[in-house]
């Protein structure tokens, strides 16, 4: 096959059996590849109402057809499972240099299922497969296992995906790190890797992925470097990375602040890309075939890298790592009330040391706080106060959460199921079990539809509506045309996904029709860009149906009350509301959903889902 | 007359040397409108930059700025 390896390498961790099947071809045409494909084979091969963390949950790892091609930013792969956080579908998905590796050793997805009897971690090498055991790196963090796996397997081009202490632990957002800083971070995919007892997959390919028409493809990807090279969103991420987002937000009034209770945050400028690039970075980072490189590799000067040293372990003794992104600066900054770029990037780099996704980790921690200013916890429980803006706090609790340690134990299983064991259901900031990322739907109007609607919860890279809201196409408060505006990109980011190219190219010039002409040209079938496009929707439909079949409805298409009933205090977006009731029955029409939000009859037959 | 601005991202290196910190304030003609105060800087406001006049977002940008008036630009940023 072209574009497509072709093959997909099945184990059971259990048996230890391990197959090499031919890829299903047909649904390679149907959903194009990644996150789609993988779906169709989770929809078909496991019982979505299995406990996310038993031996019965699937574990894909996915690849795209533009994977390992030299189609800019063609880095992705995907882990597709049940959430640990969230018992919905999720697809987390990674940059860096794994996924093409996985591609050059021959193969399109990883399937595994079971649970091994003892720690493990998979090896490949083009046909080789083996479980080893992984007892010794078990307890490791992730940039120490990656090293030691890679010094054992022989191959120092050997590319490691797996889960620090935090997935190990079982901790509800324990995340796939790759290549030591890219996470596949949302949704608790690392727990469901941890409850197998595999602790990583190290690949080493020496194939290349095949084109299927060469002159088509080289014509198309100069087009897309072209529009790329020249855009300025492009220009701005390799300049100063994505945290310049937290400037644009925080002038709308939709940076949530203190789990939510205000939309401006008074030190957002000390976390901006400003501030990181001219006082903490080294250098800018690109993963596999990327011409944006938004990564910020980043340091703590001599002499202060032990200001935030909680224990003594050697790992907080690093003094450089990678990050913040945007969403880790809010996260682990406005969230939670601290303006302190330094504990920012401590924390930052714990979270992806230990595996975890400081999304949750930020927000569950944010709740924490809410529940400790209001009385509800106290200092006999969490032993260190947690009040907003304590820098302290923030690395502490993101150490204790890793390893389950006292109230981390507590912050471990997220913020849904902790306000619920202390009867304050109201602190959970999030949809389907999962925290919001950095976008306050007060101040964004769109960003309420999309966080409701999405299948895996409460979710950004769906439907990023301040695209529109922010630049004066369509008003940030009114309703009008939103749930339109995502259905389209939702479709359209989903379809981006299944391809293996990362989405920011959708924010650096290229587009949709850019990719259906890369994808075509790669693996020889014409997709138009309707067909392209209808790709992208069937896939969110086969995610809606799994989703239902675990049981999850309208009920679950919801928000917290905190957002449809309160207003900000001051600001631009104060007294604002999310209008749900105005969004959500327009979604559901235009998606060609029943009222109670089940895909028609006549929508599956047009999708081929009957 | 005298507009305050405010400027983020790259615009804050671009005119680090006029205005320091990304904060300050300019003298520009009565009833300057953005495009002649973004002529007066020497840079080039792209298309897709936000613009806000006193917190209000403004697309008009041969419009008159009143005097006095807070002027905050944010060149196009995306992700997270």
């Amino acid at each position: 096959m072209n574009g497509w390896a072709g093959r997909i390498l099945r184990v059971n961790l259990t048996t230890s059996e391990i197959q090499v099947e031919p890829i299903n071809e047909q649904w390679a045409r149907d959903y194009i590849g990644g996150r789609g494909l993988a779906a169709k084979y989770l929809y078909e091969g496991m019982d979505p109402k299995a406990d996310p963390l038993s031996p019965e949950n699937m574990l894909i790892f996915a690849t795209g057809p533009l994977t390992g091609t030299n189609t800019s930013c063609g880095a992705r792969y995907m882990v597709v499972t049940k959430g640990a956080l969230t018992s919905a579908i999720t697809t987390s998905n990674s940059g860096g240099h794994w996924g093409p590796e996985l591609k050059f050793a021959g193969y399109d997805m990883v399937i595994l299922t079971g649970r091994a009897p003892e720690p493990s971690y998979l090896w490949i090498y083009d046909d080789l497969v083996e479980i080893r055991s992984a007892k010794h790196v078990w307890g490791r963090g992730v940039f120490d296992a990656e090293d030691m796996i890679r010094e054992e397997v022989g191959m120092p081009d050997a590319r490691v995906a797996g889960i620090g202490p935090a997935g190990e632990n079982l901790v509800r957002f324990g995340c796939v790190m790759n290549d030591k800083h890219r996470a596949a971070g949302r949704s608790g995919v690392g727990a469901v890797m941890g409850s197998k007892n595999l602790k990583a997959i190290a690949v080493r390919g020496t194939r290349g992925v095949n084109v299927a028409r060469p002159g088509e493809f080289l014509k198309a990807l100069w087009s897309q470097h072209h529009k790329m090279a020249i855009n300025d969103g492009r220009k701005g991420m390799s300049e100063l990375g994505t945290a310049p987002t937290i400037d644009l937000i925080n002038a709308f009034g939709g940076l949530p602040t203190r789990n939510f209770r205000e939309g401006q945050f008074e030190s957002s400028e000390k976390l901006n890309g400003n501030a990181i690039k001219d006082t903490r970075m080294i250098r800018n980072k690109a993963c596999f075939a990327c011409t944006i490189a938004c990564g910020r590799v980043t340091h703590l000067p001599s002499g202060t890298h032990t200001k935030f040293m909680v224990n003594t372990h050697p790992r907080n003794w690093k003094i450089a790592g990678e990050g913040p992104e945007y969403e880790n600066a809010w996260a682990l900054g406005a969230a939670v009330g601290v303006g302190d770029l330094d504990a920012v990037l401590k924390a930052n780099w714990l979270c992806n040391d230990l595996g975890m996704d400081p999304i949750s980790m930020g927000a569950t921690l944010a709740a924490a706080m809410e529940l400790y200013e209001t009385g509800v916890i106290d200092d006999k429980k969490t032993k260190i106060p947690l009040k907003f803006g304590s820098a302290e706090a923030l690395i502490r609790m993101t150490e204790a959460t890793a390893f389950r340690e006292g109230f981390g134990d507590v912050l471990a299983e997220g913020s849904a199921r902790m306000g619920k064991k202390f009867k304050h259901p109201e602190v959970f900031m999030g949809v389907k079990g999962q925290e919001f990322p950095a976008y306050d739907p007060r101040g964004f109007q769109g960003m309420g539809v999309a966080y409701a609607t999405c299948n895996r919860g409460a979710c950004h890279l769906r439907a990023w509506t301040p695209a529109v809201e922010a630049f004066g196409i369509m008003p940030q408060h009114s309703t009008e045309g939103k749930s339109a505006w995502v259905i389209a990109e939702q479709d359209k980011s989903t379809a981006h996904d299944n391809t293996g190219v990362c989405l920011f190219v959708a924010f650096a010039g290229a587009d949709h029709k850019d990719l259906a002409a890369l994808t075509s040209a790669a693996t020889g079938v014409d997709f138009s860009e309707a067909d392209y496009l209808k790709a992208g929707e069937r896939t969110w439909n086969l995610e809606r149906l799994w989703n239902m079949r675990a049981g999850l409805s309208k009920k679950n298409d919801t928000l917290p009350d905190r957002l449809l009933k309160e207003g900000h205090k001051s600001g631009p977006s104060a007294g604002v509301t999310v209008n749900l009731d105005a969004m959500l029955p327009e979604y559901y029409k235009l998606r060609g959903w029943s009222q109670s939000g089940r895909p028609t009859d006549e929508k599956l037959a047009q999708l081929g889902l009957v | 007359m005298q507009i305050h601005l405010e400027v983020f991202g790259t615009l804050r290196d671009k005119l680090k040397d006029r205005i320091p910190g990304g904060r300050g304030t300019v003298d520009v003609p009565d009833a300057a409108s953005l495009d002649q105060l973004a002529d007066s800087l020497g840079v080039a406001l792209v298309s897709n930059c936000v613009v806000m006049v006193n917190g209000q977002m403004e697309r008009d940008r041969s419009r008159p700025l009143p005097a006095g008036a807070k002027l905050t630009l944010i060149p196009p940023v995306a992700g997270g």
